[in-house]
């Protein structure tokens, strides 16, 4: 086992996960790279941006803010959610109306609508002859 | 060697000291300096374990040592930060309120494994907050703490918060008998090692040193093994046990079917009569268990019924004739589908309810319909073109695809993925017909209501949400589970619907008014797997904690449970008539459960190891408690209410569904070499 892995499954230990699929090691390793990478690009961005010639921290403090900012969003708060849900839940069920057929929303919500695809020309392949504009050239 | 070599040291030692004292006198030399002395000649012989032993035994420290143990900054004892801490705290009103939202803003955020063992803290440190402010003359800023904490606590807890709302003046902690009971108690909580630890390093790194010094002088942490089980200890104040959710537990809900309007009771008579007349009794006793009237205005609007409705009638009729009376005697025939070369990438099964199509969810955004009746899957765009199709793809989500079901009539399947929408496909033309957005986060598991027109979703997003078809949006939204929500069941009378989370509890939801009406609390991992009997009085949970828990919707009691299964359960499902209980998971196990008899723990029911020495061993284990063997995994007892296991060879069990003929269908993945 290489030693990230092994790292990595010492890490998985000490939150108390004892039990997982082997691929979930190189799959966080794999994760934890890219992560890397990224943090470390974007303060190589931050630091050429400031006029710095080398990356300190205050360049990888940044970028973690940015990433994190944008891509570790958790679920809204419950607090927001059982507002939203009171508001949502405040008007009683539409009546499903009586007609016939199958249900649907209105057309513009659908994906009913006519399924077209636009059959490309086929090349022409008539004889030997070759493509169309090297033989408008031939004959002129 | 080195033990030995300590033994003479400290031999040496006693002859030293006995001759210092006999030497010094004893009123010149006092104790201690004897000891520093004894130590000194420890040190210069170089007899190390010796003086370590020494040191301990006559407690001695240095100055240096004494000073470390004293500093705040160092691994110092948790006592002296509360010692150092709370002078500067109890200064200033505010620190109460922020810490304790710093607290919970940290358990909202904190390991999905561990929050639901961290959230039961909140409870009791508010409590003593509230309290403590109250005592301390800060009625006003315990007035605005407990406004806004009250809605959040108030959902696991309504009776005390109810209590602990009527204290108001410090007068009034003397005269409630709630209060004193708190003030007096230590409260009782269960937590795994890791999650304390988890509690307690953030209390430190934050400085809340308040809410630590109520964790540590208020609660009775007791630190339980692998899983923190809420069976067998007693959680919260002594003697309020099994109280906290009886207030919103005893909410009436209507658990028996609508009954369905006289024209169509008219129209299926009159096409029943067409087929066989006999039939006509088998559909009257099907009517006389629906309830007639409801309050007005509580029903969820349904679907009229069509000639294609009465059409479905009668074939349920037809079935219900055909039905296989199931009981411990009569186990049900299991047909399992298995499929193979799937590379660890299907997600998720569903049979229609006919039996005639497959529906399986992949990783690779798609999903595939098998044909389970030999006929080839026609496509009415199509009808020209004969094809012999038994298998069909249907493309069109941009993630994987976790849940997938059909509707009742068969004409739809619609479902959920990670790029947070379900899908509605027509069955006719085999195409995507509706996308449906709302959720933010991956949808786990999707299902059509039993009329039809509704499904309902759950999602990462920690909501669940109910849908009809001729609506883009969602027309309700349950929130209120602290973690993701990974399955959900309606009841059979579409009134409520079922959710199960990774909080570890099941919550039953009032469809039309969005309330939580149940919650179901007895797991100690998430829930998995979830079913609902016919008749709606029952339902079955179950998760990664291996049990499943059977649950009495009407008094919202737990009914029993079931041990047996190895690994987590992912499917389970009631026959027809609700006696026999079916569930199949990881463990490659289909196993069928009575669900009438009163279960006690028995031996073990795996005789493949341990047939050889039966008797004495049997013995031993069934003399074993209850909780603690059923927690250790060697040691899986099965309860004697199961019936039968029906091992593959190597598939997980995804799905389990009876069928109303009362035979049971299961679906898995062939897995090669797990």
């Amino acid at each position: 086992m290489p030693k990230e892995a092994h790292v990595m499954a010492l890490i998985l230990n000490t939150l108390g996960v004892e039990e997982y699929d082997p691929k979930v090691l190189p799959m966080l390793m794999e994760f934890a790279h890219r992560y890397m990478t990224d943090v470390f690009q974007d303060a190589q961005l931050y630091a050429d941006h400031a006029g710095k010639r080398d990356v300190d921290l205050d360049d990888v403090q940044l970028a973690i803010q940015g990433i994190v900012n944008n891509s570790f969003t958790g679920p809204p708060p419950r607090e927001f959610l059982t507002e939203l849900a009171a508001e949502k839940n405040s008007a009683p069920l539409p009546l499903i109306p009586e007609r016939y057929g199958i249900r649907l929303p209105p057309e513009q919500y659908c994906l009913t609508g006519a399924n077209y695809q636009i059959v490309p020309e086929p090349p022409s392949t008539e004889g030997t002859r070759p493509a169309a504009g090297s033989s408008m050239s031939a004959t002129r | 060697m080195a033990s030995s070599n300590a033994t003479a040291a400290t031999a040496a030692a006693a002859t030293l000291a006995d001759s210092a004292h006999l030497a010094g006198g004893e009123s010149s030399a006092s104790q201690e300096q004897l000891d520093r002395i004894v130590l000194g000649y420890l040190k210069r012989k170089g007899y190390r374990l010796a003086e370590d032993a020494f040191k301990r035994e006559a407690r001695l420290q240095t100055l240096g040592e004494l000073s470390c143990e004293l500093q705040p900054g160092a691994d110092a004892s948790i006592p002296n930060y509360v010692l150092y801490y709370s002078q500067t705290e109890q200064g200033e009103p505010g620190v109460y309120r922020r810490s304790f939202d710093g607290l919970r803003r940290w358990l909202d955020t904190s390991l999905d494994m561990y929050r639901p063992e961290l959230r039961a803290t909140l409870f009791p440190v508010f409590a003593h907050v509230y309290l403590e402010m109250l005592s301390k003359g800060l009625a006003e800023e315990a007035r605005e703490f407990m406004q806004a904490n009250r809605a959040d606590l108030e959902d696991e807890h309504p009776a005390e918060m109810q209590k602990l709302g009527a204290i108001t003046l410090p007068q009034h902690l003397q005269e409630s008998e709630f209060a004193q009971m708190l003030l007096a108690e230590k409260y009782n909580l269960r937590m795994t090692g890791v999650a304390l630890r988890l509690l307690v390093s953030f209390l430190l790194d934050q400085k809340h040193m308040l809410l630590l010094r109520v964790v540590s002088q208020r609660l009775n942490i007791q630190v339980a093994g692998d899983h923190a089980d809420s069976t067998g200890a007693d959680i919260g104040v002594v003697g309020q046990t099994g109280m906290q959710m009886d207030g919103l537990n005893q909410q009436p809900v209507q658990l028996a079917k609508s009954a369905t309007n006289a024209a169509f009771r008219e129209e299926v008579e009159r096409a029943l009569q067409q087929h066989d007349a006999t039939l006509k009794d088998s559909w009257r006793e099907v009517r006389r268990c629906t309830i007639r009237s409801y309050r007005r205005g509580l029903l969820t609007p349904l679907p009229i019924r069509t000639t294609f409705d009465v059409k479905q009638e009668v074939e349920r009729i037809k079935d219900l004739a055909k039905q296989i009376a199931l009981g411990p005697g009569a186990l049900p025939s299991i047909c399992c589908y298995t499929v193979h070369n799937t590379n660890d990438s299907l997600n998720c099964m569903a049979f229609s309810d006919d039996l005639s199509t497959m529906a399986c969810g992949f990783s690779e955004s798609y999903v595939k319909l098998w044909s389970l009746t030999g006929q080839p899957l026609r496509d009415l765009e199509r009808a020209r073109e004969t094809t012999d199709a038994h298998c069909r793809k249907l493309i069109g989500h941009s993630g994987p695809v976790f849940g997938a079901s059909f509707s009742p009539d068969g004409r739809f399947l619609v479902t959920a993925s990670e790029d947070s929408t379900a899908r509605l496909w027509s069955l006719d033309t085999y195409s995507n017909v509706v996308c449906y957005r709302g959720h933010n986060y991956p949808v786990w598991d999707v299902e059509f209501g039993p009329y039809g027109t509704y499904f309902a979703t759950a999602s990462h997003d920690r909501t669940a949400r109910l849908w009809s078809c001729e609506h883009p949006y969602p027309l309700r939204v349950f929130a209120g589970h602290l973690s993701d929500v990974d399955c959900l069941r309606f009841h059979p009378n579409s009134r409520y619907l079922l959710t199960g989370s990774s909080d570890q509890t099941v919550r039953m939801w009032d469809v039309q008014h969005g309330q939580c009406v149940r919650i179901f609390k007895d797991h100690c991992a998430p829930v998995t797997a979830l079913a609902t009997s016919m008749d709606g009085r029952l339902a079955a949970s179950a998760g990664a904690d291996k049990i499943i828990r059977l649950w009495d919707l009407g008094s919202g009691n737990l009914i029993k449970r079931l041990h047996g299964h190895e690994a987590c359960v992912y499917s389970l499902s009631f026959n027809a008539e609700g006696n026999i209980l079916c569930s199949g998971g990881a463990d490659n196990v289909v196993r069928v459960w009575d669900v009438v008899r009163e279960n006690e723990l028995r031996v073990p029911q795996r005789p493949s190891r341990l047939s050889g020495k039966g008797g004495p061993r049997s013995a031993v284990w069934s003399a074993r408690s209850k909780a603690q063997s059923a927690l250790t995994q060697q040691t899986i007892l099965c309860s004697a209410d199961l019936l039968g296991s029906f091992p593959t060879k190597s598939t997980p069990i995804y799905r389990v569904q009876f069928t109303r003929r009362n035979l049971a269908v299961v679906g898995g993945a062939f897995m090669p070499h797990a």
